[in-house]
């Protein structure tokens, strides 16, 4: 029938999206993984004709740049975030829940740096880094990452407000709740989700940043995309793809715990598509 | 507290952070373009580096190639990212795994996923040594240049990959949220399979779809990392022409890379903005 | 003229959950039949399946005898009015109301006047430019309604259609249907929940409990002659009494009663009267109660009194009896604590026992 040739010709295209997809998202990923326990791999074999353990070795090794690189990038982004978490909460509280003039013209600021590169205003904000003595040192990169992460982070907590009711902090008030007993007690509970959804997007964001990290870092800040690019140019694959499975751990780690707290309607994600 | 205080002092450490760094630093840019440079004692303000890289011909090279990057990787993973949507809305079996590895691109870094570009494509990459084992290719040299190459295919392949999946997730929110209601209203009125995409589900997902494309071709016109790991010395992509006259040895080339710097971010928000406002239009009168 | 035609039909999901069970329904042509029932009972799935949004399980659909089950929703010639109206957001009143003749390719002229002539059916006229937005809540109802119609349906089917409107804007809307269902004479189905709603818009009522059919007929029946007892507590039935039938006499705790004939078998069954059908004040020694004043609710128009009645049986709780007087014969018993009830023979009805 007209209508079972339709759904089945409709049945075959949704198989071919999906198994496109889903193979296109993952082939990246293949070559990656072999290399990092590679020895030797020449063209054109399919399989490393030498396996080895040396590049993860190397990776974890005390001697080897990557630890204090990790460990730099770690310290980075967890500062970046935790700076970032009250910036976003005031922010996003003020634009969530009320209505004040120059709301548009404020939100619009707040998001310009999602549209604006931040090569412009890193090659701008160098020099004032130099004259302060930020330049070079980690503090400054930490500030600097919170151009990227700000927009984010208030974008997120800004959804969050605008589903929360404030009556229930009167409602407290009322029964005698002092402001850090309703922080604690009714505004704490209520946004953790959102909380915890705009604190990943800051590590993730701060955690992968090159550009910034490299002029105002100047070399001296490494953290482990700037180690992971020197790697990539050297040539050698097997480290590369070795220091690209750590630099991503956090990022799976990310979607593990997001899945938890993005179930499908996300009022983060969906608030995305309203812009 | 004082009402009147509140809303300011609430905003004040996000519009800190935006005005004294972003703001800051963009103007500080402008000024360095203008060739206001103290640390060298120059206080004149001219537009000589504007006029030096606008008769720079490999500037409008760069400035092609980034435009081509753009707008090749924008609109192949809008559209891509539609087909995923749509066919991840239904229920199936296995969706669940799906819409996992469909979102599990979205938090990689980008040159993460150079990197593995550059192991896929390049032409003793893994995808050369399948068309060698399938008997297609005689040598390296045989597997076309898909990185490091004119058109900057690698480049714009790691830009579709993420865009897809990043435009692709939201768009699948908005989906969700709308559920299937105003589709089955078109259908008892008449409306077929493709009427029902072109009349209910295009519109409704028109904000959606715009606004994550602006911000994906704004980000694919300005970003630096992926062009400097996959893509050819000369001509290299508009961001990389900028850094490289930036850590130039000679400082009188800083009002070059500035201007560079503050054209591209002139361009972006001019486009974005002109974006912007035809979709606000076309929105408005109702057409779709 | 079309009427519609259930054979067998049944939904279930996953093979466990069955919203709809065997069901077999005549829904009368040119009539509008109302599909009522407490919520989850599967009525708007039932809905669905005649629009051909949902595939039943099993079962046939047929329109005038022709079998549309395989025939999917666009191309069926029945139209659904949904709860939340869906008009859709960006398009103007014309568009919407002109998006089922677009879709069949009609010209654009032809379409205006169309609209036209429906904006002017729902009376709403020169409304096209506007859009949905800009309408009241019974605006947006009516333009629904007019989006439906112009495609001139063999079925209009209303999935709860006076439910989000306030008191007056019911009265207007359901005057709009009725009149608009007069006039064309199309077939209509609509889906509530509420029995009130139920009685003032359909001539045809089918009653619904988990997925099954409890009642079909006029309004009246169920009021009148309710087949089961929970049939009559949605109805707001709420006196009954337990009792042995024998011809027509009923023995039951509160004494024997005098019921006019009923079909039930001789046995066990439930004898239920509905408030106002309650007497106060009896004069012979038959069919009379004797029951001590508990609590009354005045009402404005009526007064409610909520009485109990000793029965019979030894150590038996007294059987509770509510009883809806008009306000001019609540007068006499002002100051009454016990009255004496006429439960008359031809208010009697009997349902089958629990």
């Amino acid at each position: 029938m007209d209508q079972e040739e339709l759904d089945r010709a409709a049945g075959c295209r949704h198989w071919l999206v999906v198994g496109g997809m889903v193979t296109a998202v993952l082939l990246p990923f293949i070559p990656l993984i072999i290399w990092s326990f590679a020895r030797r791999w020449f063209f054109p074999a399919l399989w490393p004709t030498e396996w080895s353990g040396r590049a993860w070795s190397y990776v974890f090794s005390p001697g080897s740049q990557v630890l204090p690189a990790l460990l730099n990038s770690v310290l980075v982004a967890t500062a970046v975030t935790l700076l970032s978490i009250p910036i976003g909460l005031t922010a996003g509280r003020a634009i969530g829940l009320y209505r004040f003039r120059g709301r548009t013209l404020v939100q619009f600021l707040i998001l310009a740096p999602t549209i604006v590169p931040a090569l412009a205003v890193a090659m701008g904000i160098h020099v004032a880094f130099i004259r302060y003595g930020l330049a070079d040192t980690r503090l400054g990169v930490i500030l600097v990452h919170l151009v990227p992460v700000t927009p984010y982070m208030v974008l997120i907590m800004s959804s969050v407000f605008a589903n929360y009711n404030p009556d229930f902090e009167a409602q407290a008030r009322s029964l005698g709740a002092r402001p850090w007993q309703v922080f604690r007690f009714v505004l704490l509970p209520a946004i953790w989700p959102g909380l915890v959804v705009g604190s990943l997007f800051a590590f993730i964001i701060s955690w992968s940043q090159y550009l910034l990290t490299l002029l105002i870092g100047g070399g001296q800040v490494v953290t482990l995309p700037i180690l992971l690019f020197s790697f990539a140019n050297s040539g050698d694959n097997p480290i590369t793809a070795a220091l690209s499975m750590v630099f991503i751990a956090p990022a799976l780690l990310f979607l593990l715990l997001s899945s938890r707290y993005l179930q499908g309607r996300s009022a983060a994600i969906g608030g995305f598509g309203k812009l | 507290m004082k009402d009147r205080l509140r809303i300011p002092l609430l905003l004040a450490p996000a519009l800190v952070v935006v005005v004294v760094f972003f703001v800051g630093g963009l103007a500080l840019a402008l000024l360095q373009s203008l060739g206001y440079m103290p640390i060298i004692g120059r206080y004149e303000v001219s537009l000589d580096a504007y006029r030096a890289v606008l008769r720079r011909p490999d500037f409008y090279q760069s400035l092609l190639l980034t435009a081509w990057i753009a707008g090749v990787s924008t609109a192949v993973s809008t559209i891509l990212a539609l087909l995923c949507a749509l066919a991840l809305r239904r229920a199936f079996r296995g969706r669940r795994i799906a819409t996992f590895i469909f979102q599990l691109n979205v938090p990689i870094p980008h040159v993460v996923g150079a990197v593995g570009v550059l192991f896929l494509f390049s032409q003793s990459g893994f995808l050369a040594r399948l068309a060698y084992a399938g008997g297609l290719i005689r040598e390296p040299a045989d597997f076309p240049a898909l990185v490091f190459d004119p058109l900057a295919l690698g480049i714009i392949f790691e830009y579709v990959w993420k865009a897809t999946c990043f435009i692709g997730v939201i768009l699948l929110a908005v989906l969700l949220s709308l559920g299937e209601s105003y589709e089955d209203a078109a259908r008892t009125l008449g409306a077929g399979r493709w009427q029902r995409f072109r009349f209910v589900i295009l519109p409704l997902l028109l904000p959606g779809i715009l606004s994550s494309s602006i911000l994906v071709f704004a980000f694919t016109f300005g970003a630096f990392e992926v062009p400097l790991l996959l893509g050819q010395r000369f001509p290299s992509a508009l961001p990389v022409l900028a850094y490289r006259s930036y850590t130039d040895v000679d400082l009188n080339a800083r009002p070059e890379a500035m201007a560079m710097s503050v054209i591209i971010a002139l361009i972006i928000t001019i486009l974005v903005l002109g974006y912007m406002r035809t979709a606000r239009w076309a929105a408005g009168s109702g057409q779709s | 003229m079309t009427d519609v035609t259930l054979q067998g039909i049944s939904k279930s999901y996953d093979g466990r959950v069955q919203a709809v069970a065997d069901l077999d329904l005549t829904i009368p042509s040119g009539q509008i039949t109302a599909l009522l029932g407490p919520s989850g009972c599967g009525k708007t799935t039932l809905l669905k399946i005649i629009a051909g949004l949902l595939p039943p399980t099993a079962g046939e659909v047929l329109f005038n005898g022709r079998a549309v089950t395989a025939i999917p929703a666009e191309k069926r010639d029945a139209v659904m009015v949904f709860q939340n109206h869906l008009l859709f957001p960006y398009m103007s009143v014309l568009e919407n109301v002109g998006f089922g003749l677009r879709m069949r390719g009609v010209k654009k002229k032809l379409i205006e006047r169309r609209v036209a002539e429906m904006l002017a059916l729902v009376q709403l006229p020169g409304y096209e430019t506007r859009t949905p937005r800009q309408l009241s809540g019974g605006q947006q109802q009516r333009i629904a309604l007019a989006r439906a119609l112009i495609v001139e349906p063999e079925v209009l089917l209303l999935d709860e259609p006076l439910a989000n409107l306030d008191a007056h804007l019911r009265d207007e809307m359901r005057d709009l249907i009725v009149s608009i269902q007069r006039e064309l004479g199309i077939t209509t189905v609509f889906v509530t929940h509420d029995q009130e709603e139920a009685v003032i818009l359909a001539q045809h009522v089918a009653l619904m409990f988990a997925g099954r059919l409890a009642q079909v007929g006029p309004p009246a029946d169920f009021y009148e002659r309710p087949s089961t007892a929970r049939v009559a507590r949605f109805f707001g039935g709420v006196n009954f009494v337990e009792g042995v039938k024998r011809g027509t006499a009923v023995t039951t705790p509160l004494g024997v009663f005098c019921v006019d004939h009923s079909p039930l078998p001789d046995g066990p069954v439930l004898l239920t009267i509905r408030p106002e059908n309650v007497a106060l004040g009896c004069a012979a020694p038959e069919n009379m109660v004797l029951a001590r004043l508990e609590s009354r609710l005045y009402a404005g128009t009526h007064t409610r009194l909520r009485l109990l009645a000793e029965t019979a049986v030894p150590d038996a709780p007294p059987l509770p009896i509510e009883v809806t007087a008009a306000a001019a014969a609540m007068r006499q018993y002002e100051n009454e604590q016990t009255l004496k009830l006429h439960f008359a023979p031809d208010h009697i009805w009997l349902v089958p026992a629990d």
